[in-house]
């Protein structure tokens, strides 16, 4: 009964091409979609550059990347000037905080930092934080706020 | 439209399309989506037949170097350390053909698998006037190739590496592991009932160094006294710490493949799906690698590919706080996080005692340096205003390192090298 329903409407031409018309473009635009974000995934990972941060901290970011199985963010930097980036490392009361550019968060609490010694130019080192309550995401952007400097839109791999 | 054209195809237009949606919707993507460890990434196949190229590649450690490597590859794929795991039944017969394309002669020892025979005959330590040249059979340099087929040895964890200038190419990479399980009993270490463990949560820990003057002087053709390394690096399973950490599969490590985050749930008394995690220890290297798991001891069971029993089967595995792997040396060890003070929420929170807030080193911002949720996710204690947590879902962290402190050091830079964590979750899991 209902399946013959069904057929009798379905027979009806202009309803036949309205629905397939909808599923084709559904199609295409989910295809679009997911080959577009793949093609994202296959770019060259690149953290922007920030004058007045790598000058007045004496450090470039290398990396954001959350690792653990969603339970730490990796923070990287590369060292440019050893004096600055002394200062900025030794200062344990504030490392600096990861802000979630997608959703409310702020990850800060740094589980695991480099313990003493001298930053030697141009070698890079890490700071892990706890990821709390899920803040950072792999494929979303954060914002690094360090000492006053600001470092927007750092992918998050 | 003539509704006698060919219906059954139109009709089934609309469920093809739909099917393609769904399909493009669901189909896996090559992207950063955060990995989480789900049993060893194993190199498998019912024939037991594994073709590895020898070849030259770049692996890259966490402070920014990059490194020249020898390593075995699987022919089809990208060059990786350390060479795949290969995972085999103990007792059927297994066949590695190698492929050489090193610039000098390499070959593949698998120390205690039996009856080794190299391109058909057993296989014979070679030596020419001036004494051994190699433990087995060689491949000769740039194309040479050797087909290798043994038995698998008793189940237990095994090191594959060159049998050639032994030296010089285990330092340069040539080496990978070969796990050998009970037939039928993929979900036990060895034979013994009470070697059961967890198969998603099975992890290999092969530990190796390298001196980077040494990979140097070889990328650049020159001599090196191989008596007189310096190791600087120090891996598990070719990564450093925090690579470690960082997911099997990892975008940024292509040619590091594997992880080594040990990642545990509390052990539930009573209930027969909770079961140990299953840590191969595997020594790839020269010198003793004293390893330890913070926190929590783990259970020696196989040592070697033998199980640690007494006379006449009785149980003699024994828990460690710190496994010292010798060079070629390989331990089982069950890691079990039991909730030995019976935490629970409602009735038995575990009170933390809270110190005084200005020692928790609270700053003029948000930063504080306590854990301020109970462990595995209580209600959450006293936080400075406007945090929820300090953590993703209640969750703690133990470190697991080279108690020789040179060993968890990327070239001196501490932490770093031979270094990994292991992850307890709350009993209930952690939502993402
Ligand atoms: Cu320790």
């Amino acid at each position: 009964m209902l399946q013959r329903k069904l057929g009798e409407w379905w027979r009806r031409g202009a309803v036949r091409i309205a629905v397939l018309t909808v599923l084709v473009l559904t199609f295409a635009a989910v295809l679009t979609w997911r080959v577009q974000s793949s093609a994202d995934a296959g770019k060259p990972y690149q953290v922007p550059q920030d004058r007045q941060l790598e000058s007045s901290l004496g450090i470039r970011i290398a990396q954001a990347a959350v690792v653990a199985d969603g339970g730490i963010v990796e923070l990287r930097y590369t060292v440019l000037d050893g004096q600055k980036a002394s200062k900025f490392q030794n200062d344990v009361h504030h490392p600096p905080v990861l802000r979630s550019e997608r959703r409310k968060g702020d990850v800060y609490r740094a589980a695991l930092m480099k313990q003493g010694h001298e930053l030697r130019p141009g070698q890079t080192y890490y700071i892990l934080y706890l990821n709390n309550g899920n803040a950072i995401r792999s494929g979303e952007t954060l914002e690094v706020d360090a000492g006053g400097a600001k470092l927007q839109h750092v992918p998050v791999r | 439209m003539n509704p006698t054209r060919s219906p059954r195809f139109t009709s089934a237009a609309p469920v093809v399309l739909a099917v393609a949606i769904v399909v493009a919707l669901t189909m896996p993507m090559p992207s950063a989506a955060a990995a989480t460890t789900d049993g060893l990434p194993c190199e498998a196949n019912s024939a037991n037949t594994f073709s590895l190229d020898a070849k030259a590649g770049y692996v890259s450690t966490p402070d920014g170097n990059s490194i020249y490597m020898w390593s075995y590859s699987s022919s089809t794929k990208a060059f990786q350390l350390p060479g795949p795991m290969l995972c085999v039944d103990s007792g059927v017969t297994v066949t590695v053909v190698l492929h050489n394309t090193l610039p000098e002669a390499t070959s593949i020892v698998f120390p205690g698998q039996h009856h080794q025979r190299a391109n058909g005959h057993p296989a014979q330590p070679q030596a020419d006037t001036t004494g051994l040249t190699s433990l087995t059979d060689a491949a000769a340099p740039l194309t040479g190739s050797v087909t290798y087929t043994f038995t698998a040895g008793s189940p237990g964890t095994y090191l594959y590496e060159s049998g050639t200038d032994v030296a010089k190419q285990r330092e340069m990479g040539l080496s990978g592991a070969l796990v050998v399980r009970p037939p039928g009993q993929p979900d036990h270490a060895n034979g013994r009932a009470d070697s059961a463990f967890d198969l998603n949560r099975e992890y290999v820990y092969l530990l190796s160094e390298v001196d980077p003057d040494l990979h140097l002087a070889v990328e650049r053709k020159r001599a090196f006294d191989v008596t007189k390394t310096k190791a600087r690096y120090f891996f598990i399973n070719g990564r450093s710490m925090p690579d470690t950490i960082a997911p099997t599969g990892a975008a940024w490590l292509p040619n590091q493949p594997y992880g080594s985050l040990v990642h545990l749930k509390p052990f539930v008394p009573g209930d027969p799906d909770s079961r140990p995690a299953l840590v191969r220890y595997l020594n790839a290297g020269s010198v003793n690698y004293p390893f330890h798991p913070h926190g929590n001891d783990q259970r020696v069971i196989t040592e070697d590919g033998q199980p640690v029993q007494g006379a006449g089967g009785s149980d003699a595995s024994y828990d460690k706080f710190l496994i010292d792997i010798g060079p070629g040396q390989s331990a089982d060890t069950l890691d079990q996080w039991v909730d030995a003070e019976h935490w629970n929420g409602e009735t038995n929170p575990i009170p933390v005692p809270l110190p005084q807030l200005q020692d928790q080193i609270v700053g003029p911002g948000t930063e504080t340096w306590f854990s301020e949720n109970p462990y595995l996710g209580g209600q959450p204690g006293e936080v400075p205003a406007g945090v929820v947590r300090n953590n993703q879902c209640g969750e703690y962290y133990m470190v697991a390192h080279s108690h020789a402190l040179e060993q968890a050091t990327n070239y001196g830079a501490s932490f770093g090298g031979m270094m990994t964590l292991v992850r307890i979750d709350p009993a209930a899991g952690c939502p993402s």
